[in-house]
């Protein structure tokens, strides 16, 4: 396995300040580990760290949802790297460890900056040796973009510019390690109040994934053109509801810079994620793959973990709901 | 003392003004506390020290509406007995922002209530803060990493944090005689574990080795076992380990307690 480490699978994520990492990840871990475990997969937080944030994100929002608003400004933003880490398990033969590293976009945006450039250098070692990468879209500004005609107002906030050379690395280091599956995830966040599948009373779901297609064609080209390098690569578009029971109510400010978003609390007042599990599901089939192509690399005789991983892949659907496309 | 203020615009992320430390050395406890939530950890040694001292509320707001913060990383020299009290008033000062930064212990330490959100009750001088650090001035820190922003962020927290006492209880006869020597743990809601938390970085700042540290993942003394695996004490000569626990666990109200090696 290239996955950087032995004891280690590595997701990266790449966005700039305020496009929901932090959302994502926490979204895509909570119901993971709030599921419950079965024989064929059971997932922990590895340490209190990893369980202390999520129990703490999970605790706000709630508190939120229980008053009966949410307000994005409850939540903080993110000022240091913090590396998720769970211990997955599937079936009995493979145990294995990821890691999930949140940062600060700020660091994607304001790359060249003295002050954030070495910060960065780790972070980029880590997304170059991961074997997935998730790129967190902000659902509701793309779509406020589209309204308001200011499309390069979002380029700038996106820092499409900057996105596109980390894009590029990470496809590089793919393309390096070429016989192993690699696994892009666009994941629009926010999307709550664009699916009508989840409460809502819009469906907007196609014009969301054309904006969000056509404003980050280029930015991540090279994602797309690593399948050429990489047959098994994919690109999965992937819209997840990071909180489920809000629509969004009004969008104040007359620029995205002043953007302010506000919401209502759809009934019952809990939190009703969709798509989010779609995300697991897709990372989960990218793991299994990745473990029997290293077994295949390795030359491993089959065996009771072959024969396992076999089992679970049969199973594991590669395009795991209906709001997922490969792209 | 060099003073580095981390903090960010209405769109500009956080970062530090002008220059950064030359290490995020706060990163190594971020298995043993939640670095998103208000920290102070001390760490002394070989005639330095270094204060970590985490989300300090402001009254400014980011373009999504979140309260912004400041972080802060002070390092300083120990006090030589032959420096002639040179460094008194940075040491001063330091304490007086880590005395600030702690609060009453009052405070509503596990984060669940966002950003409004230091978790501290608080001595901080919010109004002065931004009264001095303006959205106007931080923006314009923030637009160019300069030398110029950086000691101008400096000055900026010596004026804001200039005129805050130091309570009583750091350093006083009182503090040092019910403070247990060696290593200890207690919580940050009972003032004799504050007493003794602000004592012994008195005496860190002053030439002792060893860490004064604010830690959300303590639940219970047991996991002092971990703690030290994880950060490594006992491993460098350190004389001294004070820990107190925040968050709404048991520990959260208890008295300092010696720890056993």
């Amino acid at each position: 396995m290239a996955q950087g480490s032995a004891d280690h699978f590595r997701i990266g994520m790449l966005a700039p300040s305020g496009f929901g990492k932090t959302s994502l990840v926490t979204a895509i871990l909570q119901e993971a580990l709030f599921a419950t475990a079965s024989r064929e997969l059971s997932m922990r937080a590895i340490g209190q760290s990893t369980q202390g944030r999520l129990d703490r994100n999970r605790a706000q929002l709630e508190a939120q949802l229980l008053n009966g608003k949410f307000d994005a400004r409850a939540l903080s933003g993110t000022r240091d790297a913090f590396d998720f880490q769970v211990q997955i398990e599937y079936g009995e033969q493979n145990v294995i460890s990821v890691l999930l590293r949140d940062f600060p976009g700020t660091w994607i945006s304001e790359q060249d900056r003295p002050t954030t450039r070495p910060l960065l250098e780790s972070t980029r070692i880590f997304i170059g040796n991961a074997t997935i990468l998730l790129v967190p879209v902000d659902a509701v500004l793309v779509m406020e973009s589209v309204r308001t005609g200011r499309v390069g107002d979002f380029a700038k906030l996106a820092a499409l510019d900057q996105l596109k050379k980390e894009a590029l690395r990470w496809a590089a280091g793919r393309t390096r390690n070429a016989a192993e599956p690699a696994l892009a995830l666009i994941c629009p966040i926010k999307c709550e109040s664009y699916f009508a599948d989840n409460g809502g009373t819009q469906d907007q779901a196609d014009a969301l994934r054309a904006a969000v297609v056509a404003f980050y064609a280029d930015a991540l080209r090279p994602l797309l053109e690593l399948k050429s390098a990489v047959p098994s690569a994919r690109v999965l578009y992937a819209p997840v509801d990071t909180i489920g029971c809000v629509e969004l109510a009004r969008v104040r400010g007359s620029g995205q810079e002043d953007m302010l978003e506000s919401y209502v609390v759809r009934e019952p007042s809990k939190l009703s994620r969709v798509g989010a599990d779609d995300v697991m599901w897709a990372i989960h089939h990218h793991l299994l793959r990745v473990l029997r192509t290293s077994l295949d690399a390795e030359g491993a005789p089959a065996s009771a973990r072959t024969a396992e991983l076999d089992q679970l892949l049969r199973r594991a659907a590669p395009v795991p709901g209906p709001r997922v496309r490969e792209l | 003392m060099r003073i580095y203020l981390r903090t960010r615009g209405r769109v500009r992320d956080y970062q530090f003004v002008g220059l950064a430390p030359e290490e995020s050395w706060w990163q190594s406890y971020d298995r043993v506390t939640d670095l998103e939530l208000p920290v102070v950890l001390v760490e002394a040694g070989a005639g330095h020290w270094r204060a970590y001292v985490s989300s300090i509320p402001s009254g400014r707001q980011d373009r999504l509406g979140r309260v912004i913060v400041l972080d802060l990383v002070l390092v300083g020299e120990q006090a030589a007995r032959d420096d002639g009290g040179r460094d008194d008033g940075d040491r001063e000062l330091a304490l007086a922002i880590i005395a600030a930064s702690l609060g009453d212990g009052d405070g509503d330490d596990d984060g669940a209530n966002g950003a409004s959100g230091s978790g501290r009750s608080g001595r901080l001088p919010p109004d002065r803060l931004d009264a001095v650090l303006t959205e106007e001035v931080v923006e314009e820190w923030l637009a160019e990493p300069t030398l110029a922003a950086w000691q101008d962020a400096a000055a900026a927290i010596r004026d804001v944090f200039g005129d805050v006492p130091v309570p009583s209880a750091a350093g006083s006869a009182a503090a040092d005689a019910t403070a247990p020597a060696g290593d200890w743990l207690g919580g940050l809601g009972s003032a004799r574990s504050r007493a003794a938390f602000l004592a012994l970085i008195r005496r860190l700042l002053s030439g002792v080795v060893g860490r004064a540290l604010t830690l959300s993942y303590i639940a219970d003394p047991g996991d002092v076992g971990d703690l030290r695996a994880l950060i490594g004490v006992g491993k460098t000569g350190e004389r001294e380990l004070g820990v107190l626990a925040v968050g709404q666990g048991p520990l959260f109200r208890a008295d300092p307690t010696d720890l056993v090696r």
